[in-house]
């Protein structure tokens, strides 16, 4: 016996209904308790990893903006259309600015007009990366490595963040120390984080967080609680369903279905302690590194 | 189907037990009148047909079977397998127009062929079933099986006198008889004539009964019953 599918539970659900609510309110109210599910407890099952692709800087060619726009134009390289969450430095002014889109190889909106007070003219400059979306289903991060060196990055608060870049603008490391909340990206719905010091050449930093359940999408879909309580699931759903549509008979599934949940919960909580976030303490921070000296990072870094 | 009397024999008992010499085409106009009264009594297991639709690609609308009674109950589901997408193998319930639009908008992703409920229209002077959510309507075309009540042709074309048998069950052929006897009994006033319909109408409705085709009116008492003792039980649980 193998746990039943989206299709299995909802004609369950219909079928205890007496086939009065809706297909697709059935398929709502199913992933709607699983996250709900899902939101009341670390479990086991949601770990999951990600390899952050850390990108270095490019500076290839010269660049040319004039004052009080957002155009920048590129010779003598060529940038890809594709970057996304790259910020530049241009020629000597220790401003970076966040770039909208690459428009074409040679030229590139920003996010904000420059204000220098004067044209830049085949210029100098940097663009580098400091921002990276998270995955999708990230919900919470329970850490970050740099697996190179052995160490985990710092979560540290968003002005910390920026005051320590006051001191390392120009400065870009493969060693960065920590991370912070990133905007929110509008355009692509995703949640970013940024790193400092800003990364100064190609790495992977190893992402492990809690996911969220992934969507009963389609009827084929298997929800990934256990299969000993996947009961619990369809109950707390049948209860949805019946509370909304007026039907009697909630009291029991609300009833039952969380018995199921808080009895899982128990098994859970009991079974692996070792696997807690808590336990992630004793991964070292940066400060523990052989690489770390007196406040001094040694490491590779690229000016 | 009926398989005892014919309309030839029901007409010469009706004659037989009026004897005022009776027109035959009279008394089968009553005959008729009679089944129609029973039809009108509601859903019954000798009007239950089943067809499929075919509901073409990306659609969300298909013709009716001609013959469906709009107004009982239908059953829709997806006649499985369809080719390159996993539907619903459940009933699709219907809603009436008012709570239709409602059903177009889910939380869910987009579950390709996977309808949530019918409603019934018509738009060119055929009923139509339309299906929401919109964004769910399969790539390819759909088999759907319809489970339905269909306007019983002796209704459209009322039987006439002669070797034919009404749609109704046997047991239904002396009821019909009792049924005109007293709507002739009360045309000519004839005395006793509302004891007498009464009565076969009582008789009717008991054996109507039986041939329901929903059978969910019981259990609507029965959970009318329940939803009263939740709220009774939740309100007390929310006051404590």
């Amino acid at each position: 016996m193998t746990a039943p599918n989206v299709n299995v539970m909802m004609a369950a659900i219909q079928r205890r209904c007496r086939g009065k609510i809706p297909l697709v309110s059935i398929v709502d109210a199913l992933n709607e308790k699983s996250l709900e599910i899902h939101g009341h407890y670390e479990w086991p099952w949601t770990k999951a990893e990600y390899n952050i692709p850390i990108q270095g800087t490019y500076t290839t060619g010269t660049v040319s903006v004039t004052d009080g726009t957002k155009i920048v134009t590129l010779s003598g390289g060529t940038w890809d259309t594709a970057w996304k969450y790259k910020r530049m430095y241009l020629g000597a002014q220790n401003t970076d600015f966040l770039v909208a889109s690459f428009d074409s190889p040679t030229q590139a909106t920003l996010a904000d007009p420059v204000n220098f007070g004067q044209n830049i003219t085949n210029g100098s400059y940097t663009i580098f990366q400091d921002i990276y979306p998270l995955p999708d289903d990230c919900e919470t991060i329970l850490l970050i490595v740099n697996p190179v060196f052995r160490y985990r990055l710092q979560y540290i608060p968003t002005y910390t963040l920026h005051w320590q870049n006051v001191y390392s603008r120009v400065f870009f490391s493969q060693f960065q120390t920590g991370f912070c909340d990133g905007a929110y990206d509008d355009t692509n719905k995703t949640r970013t984080i940024q790193f400092a010091p800003s990364p100064g050449g190609v790495a992977e930093y190893k992402l492990i967080y809690r996911r969220r359940p992934p969507a009963l999408s389609d009827l084929s879909k298997i929800t990934v609680l256990p299969e000993s309580y996947y009961r619990g699931l369809e109950l707390l759903a049948e209860y949805q369903v019946r509370f909304e549509n007026q039907l009697p008979g909630w009291m029991e599934c609300k009833s039952e279905g969380y018995q199921i949940i808080s009895s899982m919960k128990r098994k859970y909580t009991a079974a692996p302690m070792y696997d807690t976030f808590a336990a992630y303490w004793q991964y070292p921070y940066f400060v523990d590194s052989s690489v770390y000296a007196g406040g001094l990072f040694v490491g590779p870094t690229v000016a | 189907m009926s398989t005892l009397l014919s309309t030839s024999t029901m007409v010469a008992r009706l004659q037989q037990r009026i004897p005022m010499n009776l027109d035959g085409q009279f008394c089968m106009d009553k005959l008729n009148e009679s089944y129609m009264w029973i039809e009108q009594q509601g859903a019954f297991v000798w009007n239950v047909k089943l067809a499929t639709i075919t509901l073409v690609a990306l659609g969300t609308q298909v013709l009716a079977p001609t013959d469906m009674d709009v107004g009982k109950p239908a059953s829709i589901y997806p006649r499985l397998p369809i080719p390159g997408i996993v539907a619903a193998t459940t009933e699709i319930p219907y809603v009436p127009m008012d709570e239709f639009s409602l059903h177009e908008i889910y939380h869910t992703p987009t579950m390709q062929g996977v309808f949530s409920v019918f409603t019934i229209y018509i738009p060119t002077g055929f009923y139509t079933i339309l299906f929401a959510p919109q964004t769910n309507a399969p790539i390819i075309n759909t088999d759907y099986v319809v489970f339905y009540h269909m306007i019983n042709p002796a209704l459209s074309t009322p039987l006439t006198i002669g070797p034919n048998y009404f749609p109704t069950p046997d047991q239904f052929d002396t009821l019909l008889i009792d049924l005109a006897e007293a709507e002739i009994k009360r045309i000519y006033r004839l005395g006793g004539w509302a004891e007498a319909l009464q009565k076969a109408q009582a008789s009717a409705s008991v054996e109507l009964d039986k041939y329901r085709s929903p059978k969910r009116d019981l259990a609507g008492v029965q959970e009318q019953t329940k939803e009263v003792q939740e709220k009774s039980l939740n309100q007390a649980q929310a006051g404590g």
